[in-house]
C-alpha cells in the first residue's frame, strides 16, 4: 500500500499552514500588544536623568463610560477629567468653575459669578451658557437623579449672562452646594461632546475642564490621560497617568513589586496581610486615610427570616467586630458601632452600642422561638434559620469576612450560605432587592449623612428595598424629608436623632468597622494622600522626588 | 481514468452527504442553544425595561414589552425568527451592561482565546512530535522511559494545578514572567504552557503509537533490505506517514483547543471568551453564555466536518471503507 | 472470567487498591482522625506555621489544614464515585436497551449518542451548571450528562458482541424471557468490564469536580474541597504561598493513584478483551 504523492503533500502544506498561522497569529499580538510596554520602558529610559513625570496606576476595572451626568464610570477618572462649579475641601466649601457665589435672604436662590477664561479640553469656553446646557440635559434625566433631594425641589435655572448662572429652589435646603459639589451628576462636559444637547443616551466624547485629558483607552486593559495644557488651575506635576486594569489582588502586588505599577490606591484594592507584609519595607510606601466610611452588612426586612427583628437583633450581639478587626485588619480598621460614625456631622446621637454577647442573642433567639434543631439549624413553624449573604467578589476582604461571619454564625444555629458576585451584578441585585444580607458601606464624606439618608427613600442603593418590611418605613422616610428642607440647626439635629434612633433600634444595619482608604506604592512618590471624597484618588498633588 | 472518475463521483456523494449531517447537527445545536434560553428563569420583557432604564415596572409594561417583542408567539415562530436573528448576527445585548451588544463583547474577547489556542498548538507541535519521534526510536531508551513519566503525570494533574505551580515558580519565585493578566507577549507564555501540557501528552502517545505501527510495516523492511540508513527511514519513511493521521488529529482538536482554554483564561486572567463565559455563568448573563455555547458547537461540527474530508480525501484507506 | 483473581495476583493493583482504600477509611472516619474541627474559625491563629496543633498549618480564617484536607476527602473521593456510578448505570442502561433491543429503539438512542458526542463536553459541563445553577447535585448531574453516550456506545457494542454468543441463542430458543437473558447472562459478563472502565474514568471525575470548585461553580464555601482549598490559596499566593502544597500534593496522588490502577488493570486484563 502505497501513498500517493500528492496526498502526502497535502499534509506537508496543512502542517506549514499551521504553524504560520501560529507564528502569525502570536506575532501580530506581540506586536499590537507590546507597543504600550514599550513606550513605557522609553520612557523609563529617559527617568534615570530627570524626573519622572509619568505615573501607573491600577485599577480592578476599566474607567467604563465616562459620562458625567450618569453613574457607571469611576469616580477617580471622571475626577480627572471633569470639574463642579464648586468643590469640597476639608476646611469648607471652595470655588471651582463658579468663582464667587450669593444665597439670598430666602435661601432658595443661588447665584454664581462664573470663572472667566476656563476652557474645555476641546476649546469650547465654559461659560454660563454652557453651565446652562450641562443642567439643561441632566434635569431630562432627573428620575435618574432624585437621590439628590435638590432635585425635588428644584424650580429653574437660568444664565441671564455669559458669567452669572442661578438656580432657583421651591424651598431652602441646606445641603445644596454639598449636592453642586458631588463629583456627578454635576460634572461639567463640553456642550460639543453632548448628543444634540442631550446626555442620558451617551455622549460623543469625554471632554471636561479638568486638570488631565483621556488620551487612550482599550476596554478591560488600560486608559492612559495626560496633563491638560490648558487647565486654568495650576498644572500638576505628573504629566502622562497610565491605568492598568488588573482584577487580581495578588498580581497587583506581584505588578507593583515588578515595577509595572507605581501605586495601589482605594478602600478595597489591598488586603491587611499585603499592607502588613510591606510595612517597613525598603522599596514600599504605605499610607492610610482616616476612617472614611462605615463597612456594614443590611439585613433585608422583607426577608422570611430577617423580618424578623429578634433575628436581626441577635446577629448584632453574635458579631464579633473586635476580632473582625484585628484578625482581618490587624487593627488598621477599627471596629464600628453604628451606621455612621460619632464624627460625621449630626450623627453624635449618644445611641448605645450592640455589643457582642452571644449568650444574649441566643436568648434572643430562644424567647422569639427559633428552637435549635436536631441538625443543629434553628427553626420556627418550620421555617429554618436559613440565610444568603451577598459580597462583592471584586472587594478583597468581603468574602474572608463573609466565611468568617458564616462560622461564626453557625455556632448560634443559623445556617448562612455566601455569594460573591462581580460588582456590576452584585450593585444590581442590591438595587433590586434580591439578597437576605448584603455588604454595604456608607458614602462617606461629602455624602453622609444627608445624601445616604435621603438615598433611602428611593431604589438608590439595597437601602430601600431593605426597608421595605420595616413597619416604620413610611415614618422614616417623612422624617428624611423633613430634615432636608428644615431651617433650624436645633430642629435639624432633633430630626437627625429621630432617624438615627429608630434606623438603629430596627437593628438593620450591622456596622463592621469603620473603613479606611489605603495607598501601596514604590518610594520616591510623593505626595500621595486622602481628598474628602473617599472615591477620588488626588493625582494632581502627586510627584515623584528628584 | 474511468474508475478515477467513478471514485470521484463517489467521493463528492460523501462529501455531500456528511455536508448535510453536519447542517442538520448546526440546527440540533442551535435549538438547544434556543431551549437553553427559554429554559432560564428570567422574563425577557423584563430585561429589556432594565435596559432601558424604565424607572417603575408594571405589569402592564411587560405585557406591552412581550407583545413587541412576540413573546407570547408559538414556539417554533419564535425559534425560527431568533434564528434569523443569530444568522444577521444579532444576539442582543448584555443583561448586566446593556450598553454592549453580545456579538461585540465576543469578538472583543475572541482574538485572545484564538491568540493563545494558536500559540498552544504551536507548543504542542514543536513539543509532541519531536519528543514522539525520539520516543518511538528509540523505543525503551531512558528518554522514552522519561517521556512516559511525564506524559503520565501531566495527566494526573488538572490544568488549573498545571497553572498554579508555574505561576507560583515563575512568577512568585523566580519573578520572571506576570502572574496573570494580559497584555504583552510574556502574559501569552504560562497560559499558552498550561493549555498546551494538556494536549501534549496525547500527541507524544499519538505520535509514538504511530509510528511503532508504521515500522512493522512492508514498506520498512522493504528500505531496510534495500540498505537506507536508519536515520533516512526514520525521518523520511515513517515520520512523514505518521505526520499524516497526527496532523487529522491535531487539526481536529483546534476546537478542543479553543475550548480547553476556559479554565486556563480563568486561572491567568486571560481576556478571552473563556473568561467571559465563566463571568457571565457567576452574572448569570444569559445571552452571553449561548453565544459561547452555540459557537463552540458549531465550531466543532465544522471542524469535524473539515477534517473528515480532508481525512477522506487524504487517505485512501478510510475511502474504501465508507 | 475472574477479575478479582487476577488482580490479586498484581502486587501493583493490590498496592493502589490498599492505598484507595485507606484514604477512603481516614474520608470515612474523619471525625476521628482529623485533629481539629475543619470548620472552625480562629482569626487571630491564621497563617500559622506547622505545629502540633495544627500538623499541616492554618489557612487564611485560622482553620486547620490538615482537618481540612481530611475531610475534603469525602466530597472529592465520594462524589466522583457517585458521579461515575451514574454514568455507568445511564450508560449501561441505555447501551443494553439499544445492543439489546435494536431497531428503533438502537435508533434513537444512538442519534442521542452522535449528537452528545459531537459536543465537547467540558463545554456541556459549563452549560448545565450554568442553566441550573451552582451546586453540587447539579455538578454530579452535568458530569454523569456529558459521559453516559461515551459508556452507552461501548456498552452497546459489548451486548451486540454477546448477543450473537451461543448461550444466549441458546437460551433465547428455550424461550426466557427478555429480562431474564439480560440479567443471568448479559449484565454479569458486562459488568466486569465495566468497573476496570470507571476505574479508568474516577480520576477524570476528581479532575473535572475539583477544577469546578476551584472556579467557584461547584462544591461551596465553607465545605473543605481539595480544589476550592487550591482557589483559596490561590487568593493568597503573594503573601503565603505555603497554602497550595498540602491540597496540591493530594490531589495529584490521588488523581495519579487512579489512573495507575486503571492501567495496572488494563495489563491485568488482556487489553483486547476491554477494548474492542
Amino acid at each position: 500500500m502505497k501513498m500517493s504523492k500528492k496526498h502526502k503533500s497535502i499534509s506537508w502544506i496543512l502542517l506549514m499552514v499551521l504553524i504560520i498561522m501560529a507564528l502569525t497569529g502570536c506575532k501580530s499580538s506581540e506586536v499590537a500588544e507590546a507597543k504600550p510596554v514599550e513606550t513605557s520602558e522609553q520612557e523609563e529610559a529617559a527617568v534615570v536623568k530627570e524626573v519622572r513625570k509619568d505615573l501607573v496606576f491600577v485599577n480592578f476595572r476599566d474607567i467604563r463610560d465616562l459620562n458625567p451626568h450618569l453613574y457607571a464610570g469611576e469616580m477617580y477618572a471622571q475626577e480627572m477629567l471633569y470639574e463642579t462649579l464648586i468643590t469640597i475641601t476639608a476646611d469648607g466649601y471652595a470655588p471651582a468653575l463658579a468663582e464667587s457665589w450669593e444665597i439670598s435672604e430666602d435661601g432658595k436662590v443661588y447665584t454664581f459669578k462664573m470663572r472667566e477664561g476656563v476652557y474645555f479640553s476641546d476649546g469650547e469656553i465654559c461659560d454660563a451658557y454652557a453651565i446652562k446646557a450641562n443642567f439643561d440635559a441632566i434635569i431630562e434625566n432627573k428620575e435618574r437623579h432624585t437621590w439628590l433631594e435638590m432635585m425635588n425641589l428644584l424650580v429653574s435655572v437660568e444664565a441671564p449672562d455669559e458669567s452669572t448662572f442661578k438656580i432657583t429652589l421651591s424651598a431652602p435646603y441646606y445641603p445644596m452646594l454639598t449636592e453642586l459639589g458631588v463629583t456627578r451628576p454635576f460634572a461639567m462636559i463640553s456642550p460639543k461632546a453632548m448628543k444634540e444637547g442631550h446626555t442620558k443616551d451617551g455622549v460623543l466624547g469625554h471632554i471636561g475642564t479638568g486638570p488631565y485629558v483621556l488620551k487612550e483607552f482599550k476596554i478591560d486593559e488600560y486608559a492612559i490621560f495626560e496633563a491638560n495644557p490648558n487647565y486654568w488651575g495650576e498644572k500638576p506635576a505628573i504629566e502622562t497617568i497610565t491605568v492598568k486594569v488588573i482584577p487580581d489582588n495578588q498580581t497587583r502586588i506581584l505588578a507593583l513589586e515588578n515595577d509595572e505599577i507605581d501605586l495601589i490606591y482605594g478602600k478595597n484594592m489591598i488586603d491587611a496581610d499585603t499592607i502588613n507584609k510591606y510595612a517597613g519595607s525598603e522599596t514600599m510606601e504605605i499610607a492610610l486615610s482616616e476612617p472614611t466610611s462605615t463597612r456594614q452588612l443590611l439585613m433585608n426586612s422583607s426577608s422570611p427570616v430577617l423580618g424578623d427583628i429578634e433575628v436581626r437583633k441577635a446577629i448584632q450581639y453574635a458579631t464579633d467586630k473586635k476580632m473582625l478587626s484585628e484578625g482581618i485588619f490587624y487593627g488598621l480598621e477599627k471596629p464600628a458601632d453604628f451606621l455612621f460614625a460619632e464624627t460625621v456631622p449630626y450623627c453624635n446621637v449618644g445611641l448605645k452600642a450592640y455589643g457582642y454577647d452571644t449568650d444574649k442573642a441566643i436568648s434572643l433567639l430562644e424567647g422569639a422561638g427559633w428552637i435549635l434543631g436536631s441538625d443543629g439549624i434553628r427553626a420556627k413553624d418550620g421555617q429554618k434559620l436559613a440565610f444568603e449573604m451577598l459580597y462583592n467578589s471584586n472587594s478583597v476582604t468581603e468574602k474572608t469576612i463573609s466565611e468568617y461571619l458564616q462560622s461564626q454564625y453557625s455556632q448560634l444555629g443559623m445556617a448562612v450560605s455566601i455569594k460573591g458576585e462581580e460588582e456590576q451584578s452584585y450593585r444590581d441585585n442590591m438595587k433590586a432587592g434580591n439578597f437576605d444580607m448584603v455588604f454595604n458601606i456608607s458614602w462617606g464624606t461629602p455624602y453622609d449623612p444627608q445624601s445616604s439618608l435621603a438615598a433611602m427613600q428611593r431604589p438608590v442603593y439595597g437601602d430601600f428595598a431593605a426597608q421595605q418590611g420595616l413597619h416604620n418605613k413610611a415614618e422614616i422616610d417623612s422624617t428624611i424629608s423633613e430634615i432636608m428642607v428644615s431651617t433650624s440647626e436645633e430642629e435639624r439635629q432633633r430630626l437627625y436623632s429621630e432617624v438615627l434612633t429608630s434606623l438603629h433600634e430596627d437593628a438593620l444595619y450591622l456596622p463592621l468597622t469603620y473603613e479606611c482608604n489605603k495607598a501601596i506604592y514604590k518610594k520616591g512618590l510623593e505626595g500621595v494622600g486622602f481628598t474628602q471624597s473617599q472615591y477620588e484618588v488626588p493625582f494632581a498633588d502627586m510627584y515623584f522626588a528628584k | 481514468m474511468e474508475a478515477l472518475y467513478f471514485n470521484g463521483g463517489l467521493m463528492s456523494f460523501y462529501i455531500i452527504r456528511r455536508t448535510m449531517i453536519s447542517v442538520l447537527l448546526i440546527l440540533v445545536v442551535t435549538f438547544v442553544c434556543f431551549v437553553f434560553i427559554n429554559l432560564i428563569p428570567s422574563d425577557p420583557a423584563e430585561v429589556v425595561l432594565r435596559v432601558r432604564q424604565t424607572p417603575v415596572v408594571t405589569e402592564t409594561a411587560i405585557a406591552e414589552i412581550r407583545a413587541e417583542l412576540g413573546l407570547d408567539d408559538p414556539y417554533l415562530v419564535r425559534y425560527f425568527r431568533w434564528l434569523k436573528d443569530c444568522i444577521q448576527l444579532d444576539f442582543g445585548v448584555s443583561y448586566v451592561n446593556p450598553t454592549r451588544t453580545v456579538i461585540g463583547e465576543f469578538a472583543r474577547t475572541l482574538p485572545a482565546t484564538v491568540t493563545l489556542a494558536l500559540s498552544s498548538l504551536l507548543i504542542v507541535i514543536l513539543v509532541s512530535i519531536p519528543t514522539g519521534f525520539f520516543c518511538a526510536v528509540y523505543k525503551d531508551s531512558w528518554f522514552d522511559k522519561m517521556a512516559r513519566v511525564f506524559v503520565f503525570s501531566t495527566t494526573s494533574m488538572p490544568a488549573y494545578l498545571v497553572g498554579l505551580i508555574l505561576m507560583w515558580f515563575l512568577s512568585y519565585k523566580l519573578k520572571w514572567l506576570p502572574t496573570s493578566g494580559s497584555g504583552s507577549f510574556k502574559n501569552l507564555i504560562m497560559p499558552s504552557i498550561t493549555v498546551a501540557m494538556t494536549y501534549i501528552s496525547t500527541y507524544i502517545r499519538l505520535i509514538r503509537t504511530n509510528m511503532l505501527e508504521n515500522m512493522k510495516e512492508d514498506y520498512v523492511a522493504y528500505a531496510k533490505v534495500r540498505g537506507l540508513k536508519p536515520w533516512r527511514i526514520s525521518v523520511l519513511h515513517i515520520l512523514r506517514n505518521s505526520l499524516q493521521s497526527c496532523i487529522v488529529a491535531i487539526g481536529m482538536s483546534i476546537p478542543q483547543l479553543i475550548s480547553g482554554t476556559i479554565v486556563v483564561e480563568n486561572v491567568f486572567a486571560w481576556p478571552g471568551i473563556g473568561k467571559l463565559c465563566i463571568e457571565s455563568i457567576f452574572n448569570r448573563d444569559y445571552p452571553m453564555i449561548q453565544l459561547y455555547i452555540l459557537f463552540i458547537g458549531i465550531l466543532f461540527v465544522v471542524f469535524n466536518l473539515i477534517f473528515d474530508i480532508i481525512q477522506h480525501v487524504a487517505d485512501p484507506r478510510v475511502r474504501s471503507l465508507s | 472470567m475472574n477479575l478479582l483473581a487476577r488482580i490479586r495476583k498484581s502486587k501493583q493493583a493490590k498496592g493502589l487498591l490498599l492505598f484507595i482504600l485507606m484514604v477512603a477509611l481516614v474520608g470515612i472516619f474523619a471525625p476521628f482522625i482529623a485533629p481539629n474541627d475543619p470548620y472552625e474559625t480562629n482569626l487571630i491563629m491564621k497563617f500559622k506555621p506547622f505545629s502540633a496543633a495544627f500538623p499541616l498549618g492554618t489557612d487564611h480564617l485560622g482553620r486547620c489544614i490538615l482537618s481540612r484536607l481530611i475531610y475534603g476527602i469525602r466530597p472529592t473521593l465520594f462524589l466522583s464515585l457517585l458521579t461515575m456510578l451514574g454514568t455507568i448505570f445511564l450508560g449501561a442502561f441505555m447501551g443494553i436497551m439499544a445492543g439489546y433491543f435494536k431497531g428503533w429503539v438502537d435508533e434513537v438512542i444512538m442519534r442521542i449518542v452522535d449528537v452528545m458526542l459531537s459536543f465537547p463536553s467540558q463545554i456541556m459541563i459549563f452549560a448545565v451548571i450554568a442553566l441550573f445553577g451552582v451546586n453540587m447535585i447539579n455538578v454530579i448531574l452535568a458530569n454523569v450528562f456529558i459521559k453516559w453516550a461515551w459508556y452507552a456506545r461501548m456498552i452497546r457494542t459489548k451486548v451486540l458482541q454477546y448477543r450473537e454468543k451461543d448461550y444466549i441463542l441458546y437460551s433465547k430458543c428455550v424461550g426466557s424471557s427478555g429480562g431474564y437473558i439480560l440479567r443471568k447472562h448479559l449484565i454479569p459478563n458486562i459488568s466486569a468490564e465495566l468497573v476496570v472502565l470507571a476505574t479508568l474514568d474516577i480520576g477524570w471525575a476528581i479532575i473535572n469536580i475539583s477544577t469546578l470548585s476551584f472556579l467557584g461553580l461547584g462544591v461551596q464555601a465553607p465545605m473543605p474541597e481539595w480544589g476550592a482549598m487550591l482557589s483559596e490559596a490561590k487568593n493568597v499566593m503573594m503573601t503565603n504561598p505555603v497554602q497550595m502544597f498540602a491540597p496540591g500534593i493530594a490531589i495529584i496522588l490521588m488523581v495519579s493513584a487512579f489512573n495507575m490502577l486503571g492501567d495496572v488493570m488494563r495489563d491485568v486484563l488482556d487489553p483486547k478483551e476491554v477494548f474492542e
